[in-house]
């Protein structure tokens, strides 16, 4: 039980630090996007290179807002008919469903790091006139996959021992 | 297993396993993948691929700032300030802060040219308001929906600018066919909200007899909006004047209301922390949504899904009207399950040489198809709006409510869609006039 | 299909008894001149050519990956056809630049032809193909689609005019923008038009075809000839892997479309050119043709600050670009 409960622990801090780097994101993409309007509008100095690192910037807070977004409960379900169920039967059908996210995430890092491998293989640079390596990008994706991934299994391991004891212990 | 079939087949997974809990992202991608690896292996790379392509998409950097500036303006009770100020100004017409809710939503979805800022940061801001002043929680989120779904049908319109391309229909004349048709629905949305409350005082109270507010105190209210006023201004100021772009406004838009609050004194690291929190987890729970709904669609186009809608109206007997109908139908339907982009991405290029062939206007039916396109935001059990709102609402909100909730101004604008199939001049006449089209 | 087909002596001289199947996802949707004037009558051509042997699913950009990805995935073999231009692919093979066209290179279809196939002293062509080898592809198809230009709100009748003017352009467009002293401002596709409509920029360069679709015309009031890049062109890729499965008959059948399928679909083009350039007119705009000393010194200007910019992103792409140097030297449009 100690164990489980260091290996929670570390699921959050992982998750937790993914979140943070999103955090970081939102800031950049606010403070840039801006000077990108006055420097253009005001100084007549477009920049070539604000837009498309705002671009790559999202493609890494897509990755890694997922795992934090998730390990907080804040993915969206249709809870019409799941907000009646009892502790117990909404674990017992969470361990059901849970088969197809595992089978999402389970391509989701199998042909993530299949691409990011061809990406590395042939140097993939954007076409854009600031060319940025997308090679290291690409991992970024895989690698959140994983973080997805414990956090998936930290949840099947609250329904399954709900299903053992017969109520949540936590929400 | 025939195509028809499968694709069916597909729907019906998806929709078993969302009922049942699972999260829509996750549902959306899990269904993709098993449909994929039985019928369709190719398609998988397009799982993580997505993950690239669609938030490199440059006008979703306005998910986060919209919803992270939304949030300041929450967090420092400017929002709230002016709620109340409104409330003194118009609350003495029963459901009076909801139309006028539905006319702000309009009014920022319009200039934004997509729907989710709008449902994003109102939502955040107009629904903890009408609660307060004892709305019913439907017609508060009807009215922010509503209200965030004409976005896509007032210029500048993304989804207008997809199908112009698309279609080889002149955007100028699209964006002008789409003004008439969306006053006109906020018109019957802002009528129905006051009449339902005339009605039934307890969906929009307003205020006790009593209690009414001098000319003096209306007047002071004026003055505590401004900070919301040049918000809005400002974000819609900088894109009308050709300042900044739509997506860039976004960014224009939080730096803004960093400002505002560091003028107010409110600004602090708690505020920008809460905030950020916020933020990152929306736009997570969004941005996995877009991806796996991307995917979705990728797998149903390779399983060839696009033939089985080509043959559906194709087989449509009635000439035009037969044609338009179950085009109508099928964008609807398709409205339930997928998002604005993907329908319109995967019909136009289908439908359009058979609109040449029978005859009908690609003009009007780019009009008629941007309606359904709004409907598309707010039918369940799929609709963009709906998971926004839901995830901005408190926890103790269920899906449920939202549905119920957006069920009357569905109708209001199925009853759009029809008068504007009877009656085309509505659409066509603005850009008949100006354009000589 | 069969692997062992390729060997096969009985099917080495005609269709082999099994169909091939492709997908094909190219970089862009059928919105797009391309489509038409460009992959359908490739298809069309193979499989005619291949007796029926071949046959081609052809799928919209994003039905499988993005545009932009899909020149990897089809390295990848997840697509066995792809086509797009070394704007959205020149990250990955930047030899593509070569039959894209250079800046101020080939003046029209016809002489990029030559300096890549059609005269043996260049075969530039060669260079492409061995590239497209490396990534794993096989270069299948080639099509011009005419002058990538000017269309802008101001008259451009010299370089001198775009001083301080915002453009929107992007990649190799940016490249020609900035050495001219323009200043390129990057936006994506969706957003030009009502940038320009607004005043956010003053006009955009983007391919003469595509502004009819992309309806600029009713934005904006200059197109400038011959434009940065004369013969702007598109190129077909098939993944190697699927190239070898076929036998010789059905890759002689498809390498000998090659060459009429470039000059059948870059003469459609130039008709889409001219609708293009009448709808501006149409609209209430003109077109500017620069005279011959303006486009000489656009040209040296190009091959002199340019030109070295695209020849330093590969040992092959240097080849390429000190070949059509020569070419235009020894054509009399360049000093040695
Ligand atoms: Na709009
Ligand atoms: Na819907």
């Amino acid at each position: 039980m100690k164990i489980w409960g260091a290996a929670e622990l570390a699921v959050d801090a992982l998750s937790e630090l993914l979140g943070r780097i999103g955090w970081l994101i939102v800031l950049y993409v606010m403070f840039f996007g801006l000077a990108d309007v006055i420097l253009r509008y005001i100084f007549n100095m477009p920049s070539m290179w604000i837009s498309i690192t705002v671009q790559y910037a999202m493609v890494i807070l897509a990755s890694v807002a997922g795992p934090y977004a998730l390990n907080n409960n804040e993915f969206v379900k249709l809870d019409v008919f799941y907000e009646r169920f009892s502790d117990r039967t909404k674990a017992i059908i969470d361990v059901f469903t849970s088969v197809l996210t595992f089978l999402y995430l389970y391509v989701l890092i199998t042909k993530g790091f299949e691409q990011a491998m061809n990406s590395l293989g042939r140097h993939e640079v954007t076409p854009t006139a600031v060319q940025l390596p997308l090679y290291h990008l690409k991992f970024v994706i895989p690698i959140c996959a994983i973080v997805t991934l414990l956090v998936v299994i930290k949840k099947f391991s609250f329904d399954i021992r709900t299903i053992i004891v017969g109520h949540a212990n936590r929400d | 297993m025939s195509t028809v079939v499968i694709t069916l087949l597909m729907f019906v997974v998806l929709f078993v396993f969302l009922f049942l809990g699972l999260p829509v992202a996750l549902g959306l991608g899990g269904t993709g993948v098993l449909f994929a690896m039985i019928f369709s292996p190719a398609v998988l790379t397009s799982a993580p691929s997505n993950f690239f392509s669609t938030p490199w998409q440059h006008i979703i950097v306005t998910v986060p700032l919209f919803i992270f500036m939304g949030n300041i303006i929450r967090f420092s009770g400017i929002a709230e300030s002016a709620y109340d100020a409104a409330y003194k100004l118009i609350g003495h017409l029963p459901g009076g802060l909801a139309a006028g809710t539905v006319q702000v939503c309009m009014i920022f979805a319009a200039i934004t040219g997509i729907t989710p800022p709008a449902t994003i940061t109102m939502g955040q801001i107009a629904y903890p308001s009408m609660i307060k002043y004892n709305y019913s929680q439907k017609i508060a989120i009807g009215s922010i929906a509503s209200g965030g779904a004409l976005g896509a049908l007032i210029p500048p319109s993304i989804p207008f600018i997809f199908y112009g391309v698309l279609a080889n229909e002149s955007i100028g004349a699209l964006f002008l066919g789409g003004v008439v048709p969306g006053i006109m629905l906020a018109i019957m949305y802002s009528i129905y909200i006051i009449t339902r409350s005339t009605i039934q005082p307890e969906m929009g109270p307003p205020i006790p007899r009593d209690r009414r507010f001098s000319v003096g105190e209306k007047l002071k209210a004026v003055f505590s909006i401004w900070p919301f006023i040049v918000l809005i201004v400002l974000v819609l100021g900088v894109i009308w004047t050709g300042i900044a772009t739509p997506s860039e406004a976004a960014a224009v838009g939080a730096g803004g209301a960093l400002l505002i609050n560091l003028v107010y004194g409110k600004l602090s690291w708690q505020l920008i922390k809460d905030s950020l929190i916020f933020t990152v987890n929306l736009t997570g729970m969004g941005l996995w949504i877009l991806i796996g709904a991307d995917f979705f669609v990728n797998v149903f186009s390779s399983l060839g899904g696009q033939s089985v809608i080509t043959d559906l109206v194709t087989s449509m007997p009635g000439g035009q009207w037969g044609v338009l109908i179950m085009m109508m139908l099928i964008v609807l339907i398709l409205g339930m399950v997928m998002d604005d982009w993907a329908i319109i991405m995967m019909t136009t290029p289908l439908f359009v040489p058979i609109l040449n062939d029978v005859g009908i206007s690609t003009l009007w039916y780019g009009i008629l198809l941007i309606v359904n396109i709004q409907v598309a935001y707010l039918t369940p059990p799929f609709g963009f709006v709906l998971f926004w709102i839901k995830s901005i609402l408190p926890k103790n909100v269920y899906m449920g409510t939202v549905y119920k909730a957006v069920l009357p101004f569905i109708a209001i604008q199925l009853i759009a869609l029809i008068l504007l199939l009877i009656f085309p001049e509505v659409a066509l006449w603005l850009p008949n006039k100006l354009l000589d089209y | 299909a069969d692997a062992d087909s390729n060997n096969d002596e009985a099917s080495a001289d005609g269709p082999p008894d099994n169909v091939t199947e492709w997908v094909f996802q190219p970089a862009f949707d059928s919105g797009d001149a391309g489509w038409d004037n460009g992959i359908v009558p490739w298809i069309d051509a193979v499989e005619e050519a291949t007796e029926g042997s071949v046959e081609i699913e052809l799928l919209s950009a994003g039905s499988i990956v993005s545009g932009e990805e899909a020149f990897g995935a089809t390295a990848d073999g997840s697509i066995d056809v792809y086509a797009g231009w070394a704007t959205v692919y020149g990250g990955q093979m930047p030899e593509g630049y070569l039959s894209y066209g250079l800046a101020m290179g080939a003046e029209d279809h016809e002489e990029a032809w030559e300096a890549l196939w059609g005269d043996p002293d260049y075969q530039i062509g060669e260079i492409v193909e061995e590239a497209a080898n490396q990534q794993n592809l096989h270069w299948a198809g080639w099509s011009s689609q005419g002058p990538n230009s000017f269309f802008t709100k101001f008259p451009v009748e010299s370089m001198d005019d775009l001083a301080g003017h915002k453009l929107r352009a992007g990649g190799p467009q940016a490249d020609f923008l900035e050495t001219m002293g323009g200043t390129p401002v990057s936006f994506e596709g969706d957003e030009i038009y009502t940038a320009i409509d607004l005043g956010t920029i003053e006009g955009t360069m983007w391919d003469t075809g595509g502004v009819e679709s992309m309806k600029f015309n009713e934005v904006i009031d200059y197109a400038m000839l011959p434009g940065w890049n004369p013969s702007q062109a598109q190129d077909i890729f098939i993944n190697l892997d699927a190239w070898d499965e076929l036998n010789d008959w059905q890759q002689e059948q498809i390498e000998g479309i090659f060459e009429d399928t470039y000059f059948e679909t870059s003469e459609m083009h130039m008709e889409g050119v001219d609708d293009s350039l009448e709808a501006i007119e149409d609209s209430g705009g003109e077109v500017i043709e620069l005279d011959e000393d303006e486009i000489e010194k656009m040209r040296e200007k190009s091959v002199e600050e340019i030109w070295p910019k695209v020849a330093e992103k590969s040992e092959l792409t240097k080849e390429g670009v000190d070949k059509y140097k020569q070419f235009l030297i020894d054509k009399g449009k360049l000093e040695e």
